[in-house]
């Protein structure tokens, strides 16, 4: 499908966090409890429009451990935006963030727009990390912070389209270099030719299966 | 005697004789007299040797040395001697084509005289070897390699000739009656004498510059006169091939690892490589008419032999069929030659079993034991628990042993991953390992058995979960390594889109194409590797064997960075595991008869070595054998595909073993 521009995002954290189950909340608007660990590095691509353009989204989803770390880093590369994301019933998995954000912000282009994300919020009886300490470390990082669940779908399609206002507010305003891919951002056949009839900021959203 | 029209006498002299016994028996010896003579014949001298028509002394050779080999010697290569196997084609053809008195040119002939014609031979016997009276010596002086001059109170010669492989040495001509001087000046006209400085009584010949026919046929040595031959024959094929060859050379020389070096290195030491390797072609005609065979006489390293397990009364049974017949006789010689036999009883293999299951409990109840209050404070363990408990449930959980919430086979995987970290304490847990022992517990059905093939496996793979994954990196380098040297384009292309690091293939690399392939697959894929055979390393060719599949599609759209390593990542379930298996031997193959592998390929796959077993797992799986399970007679096809499939070495025995356990429980049920 012909798009505007394209967005390559990451999503990271910790292992069982629900990095995947948020992806595929997102590309194919289901939870599946069920469904096999990462290994490496899996991928999923959806169809957005933001101010009336169609934006693709091409979403890397990599394994949480430790042990993987020397080698998904690889993946931030040419990323224009980041899903960092913890899990509110492990406070263990929120104190690694810092670990978290230093590697990507070491290892990605420097303007790529990181959203942290506090998942499994239907898991409330569960809790472990308040909302307000992810705000917080939000605040204290320059990140987007919100709280999903991916089994309820809670706040899935705002975290991943907000992102990308973002990165799509930063275009505008000429923050990033659109011409050089190694920003995680692409120039889609259909820039030129903006449909106004889509206009709209979260109107025309589309579920776009595995189409690259 | 007279000159037959076509040749003119250079030189005579009688007077010369040869001592038919020299050494064995004093009363025997005889001598001949005869006439040296050097010919001209159409331009190429010859040296002719003839014996005086001396009845008495024919005779008397003859009766002495009747059944003496003395005579036999030199090249025979007339019609009656038989042609040797060895000797090169060309020159028995040259021979067939001579008919003429002269077919001797190219030959030597020292024959002693037949005893039917001993009485009244003609006067002037035209040379053929069929009228040739007595000892006679006769060559064309190109064929001339030295002459050695002693003195014994008078002067002898003895000549050495060219040969296509040795030097021949004539008997000796002795000049009883003096002249050896003349004669040498003689010769002197016609060769080119020098002196050996390292022994002063050896002439040598160098190459003839006097006439033209002769320079060339000097150079015509056995090198390159195949060459020559063939060239006139098949003057495309020839030159072709002989371009080719010298392609070959230049790009090996150039090519790899060897071109950095050559830049790096001062310019007077480039050509060192060029000229080792040049004047080295050494070519040899007889293998393959047609194109020449590049030989090396390096015989090489002798390779380190490996020793295996003896076969087992199990190993043993397998090879006999249901009515008690040996099957594979070829093979099961070859294991016993490599190991010899087993002599362990059913009750050393009860008790080892016994041995192994105690170990395994003990293991578990270490775990087990810990109460809530210890693991509190044990943060590893803690850890590895919560993450074995989190991938439990996300492992395989489609496949019916594994299916529902409390099935038992997710017990048991987390019980043999729990008790695996007991056993390696320094690893623990690490995400892949849950899908390594799925299959195998599975096959299993018995988490002490499958927990022993684990660790067995593990050793294998255990690299790949260290802290760092060295073991990753250092197989995504061998990957790089192998598909530069196979696909030097591809590897180019992937180089250029960030991709050379290759680590699309980590999830190959860490879970053995677990998550590539259907289950059924997966098992035939390690049942193959885990016979460690065609070679070390062979899952890095399944990989190269894939990507040869897919490089056009990946080349063709031009895919990026990330294009690749989606595409590679949406593979699943699309591969065809016999096909690549097969492409994946064929590689195999096709490289280890390759004469110029890089060492470090060599060292990859491993064809420095005999090593054909993968060695480490073998043995305790070969001591966790069950004695107690005979061969169902009438297995159904897809057991028959299952058991048949596993070689009998190896860890695979196992699963064989499992594979007929599961086709037991179906049978009884």
């Amino acid at each position: 499908m012909a798009y505007a521009y394209l967005f390559k995002y990451i999503i990271i954290g910790d292992t069982g966090v629900g990095k995947s189950c948020l992806l595929l909340q997102f590309t194919d608007k289901r939870f599946q409890p069920v469904h096999d660990l990462t290994i490496g590095v899996e991928f999923g691509a959806r169809m957005i429009t933001i101010d009336g353009k169609q934006i693709k989204l091409q979403i890397w989803d990599t394994a949480g451990q430790e042990s993987f770390r020397s080698i998904t880093r690889s993946y931030y590369r040419g990323a224009a935006g980041a899903l960092l994301v913890y899990d509110i019933t492990r406070r263990d998995t929120f104190n690694h963030l810092t670990t978290w954000l230093e590697d990507a912000r070491q290892h990605s282009n420097s303007n790529m727009v990181i959203m942290l994300i506090g998942n499994k919020s239907d898991l409330e009886s569960r809790r472990e990390v308040k909302k307000e300490e992810g705000e917080a470390f939000a605040r204290e990082h320059g990140l987007i912070f919100m709280e999903t669940s991916a089994k309820t779908a809670s706040n899935v399609e705002e975290a991943f389209i907000n992102t990308a206002k973002e990165i799509y507010e930063k275009i505008q305003e000429g923050v990033f270099d659109i011409n050089n891919e190694a920003n995680g951002i692409k120039i889609g056949p259909q820039h030129a030719a903006t449909n106004s009839t889509l206009s709209g900021s979260q109107g025309g959203q589309q579920a776009g299966g595995g189409c690259c | 005697m007279a000159t037959s029209s076509g040749f003119k006498v250079l030189y005579e002299h009688d007077g010369v004789f040869i001592h038919t016994n020299p050494e064995r028996s004093e009363e025997q010896d005889s001598l001949t007299s005869g006439s040296l003579r050097i010919l001209d014949r159409d331009g190429d001298i010859v040296l002719e040797y003839k014996p005086m028509e001396d009845v008495d002394h024919s005779a008397m050779l003859c009766a002495a040395k009747e059944f003496s080999s003395v005579f036999e010697w030199g090249q025979r290569r007339q019609g009656q001697s038989q042609a040797t196997g060895d000797m090169p084609p060309r020159q028995v053809e040259h021979q067939l084509s001579c008919e003429t008195e002269w077919d001797m040119v190219h030959t030597v002939q020292f024959r002693k005289k037949p005893s039917n014609n001993g009485g009244g031979a003609p006067p002037n016997p035209a040379p053929t070897p069929e009228k040739s009276k007595g000892s006679r010596l006769f060559f064309s002086l190109s064929d001339l390699a030295s002459v050695r001059v002693r003195e014994e109170g008078w002067s002898y010669l003895v000549f050495t000739l060219r040969d296509r492989n040795m030097g021949v040495e004539l008997p000796a001509l002795h000049f009883h009656q003096g002249g050896s001087e003349g004669f040498l000046d003689c010769l002197r006209k016609y060769v080119l004498l020098t002196g050996s400085t390292a022994d002063t009584s050896l002439l040598q010949v160098s190459p003839h510059s006097r006439a033209m026919s002769q320079s060339f046929e000097n150079l015509l040595d056995d090198a390159t006169f195949g060459l020559i031959t063939r060239f006139t024959q098949d003057p495309v094929t020839a030159t072709l091939g002989g371009f080719s060859k010298v392609t070959n050379y230049l790009f090996d020389a150039f090519r790899g690892p060897d071109t950095e070096l050559l830049q790096q290195r001062p310019v007077g030491e480039v050509a060192d490589p060029l000229n080792e390797v040049i004047p080295g072609l050494d070519i040899n005609q007889q293998e393959e008419p047609g194109f020449e065979v590049i030989t090396r006489i390096d015989l090489g390293v002798r390779p380190a032999v490996r020793r295996r397990e003896p076969v087992g009364a199990e190993e043993w049974n397998t090879n006999m069929d249901p009515e008690g017949r040996m099957r594979n006789v070829s093979h099961l010689k070859q294991t016993i030659f490599k190991g010899g036999l087993c002599h362990s009883t059913s009750e050393e293999r009860r008790s080892l079993t016994r041995r192994k299951t105690d170990e395994y409990f003990r293991m578990k109840l270490q775990w087990k034991s810990v109460s809530e209050e210890q693991e509190k404070r044990n943060s590893r363990l803690r850890d590895h628990r919560s993450l074995i408990d989190k991938d439990v449930n996300r492992t395989d959980r489609t496949n019916t042993f594994y299916e529902g919430a409390d099935s038992p086979g997710l017990i048991l995987l987390h019980d043999v991953l729990m008790t695996y970290c007991m056993y390696d304490f320094d690893l623990g847990y690490v995400q892949g390992m849950s899908d390594l022992l799925s299959p195998i517990l599975y096959v299993m059905e018995n988490e002490v058995d499958a927990f022993w093939c684990f660790v067995c496996f593990m050793d294998q793979m255990h690299q790949n979960f260290e802290e760092q994954m060295q073991g990753m990196k250092t197989q995504l380098i061998q990957l790089s390594t192998l598909l530069r040297l196979l696909d030097l384009s591809f590897w180019n292309y992937l180089g250029a889109q960030d991709s050379g690091h290759l680590y699309f293939c980590f999830r190959w690399l860490l879970i053995r194409f677990k998550r590539e392939l259907s289950y059924p697959d997966v098992l035939r894929l390690w049942e193959v590797m885990w016979t460690g055979l065609p070679c070390q390393n062979f899952h890095l060719l399944v990989c190269c064997a894939i990507l040869d599949s897919e490089k056009h599609k990946i080349m063709e759209e031009q895919y990026g960075f990330n294009e690749i390593l989606k595409h590679i990542n949406e593979l699943p379930m699309k591969l065809d595991i016999g096909a690549i298996l097969k492409k994946a031997e064929a590689i195999c193959l096709q490289l280890k008869s390759c004469k110029d592998l890089p060492d470090s390929v060599v060292e990859i796959l491993g064809f420095n070595s005999t090593k054909t077993e993968s060695s480490s797992q073998s043995e305790d799986m070969e001591r966790m054998d069950r004695e107690d399970s005979p061969e169902p007679s009438t297995p159904s096809d897809h057991q028959q595909d299952l058991v048949s499939d596993y070689s009998p070495s190896g860890s695979n025995r196992h699963l064989r073993d499992a594979a007929r356990d599961v086709y037991k429980l179906a049978y009884i049920s």
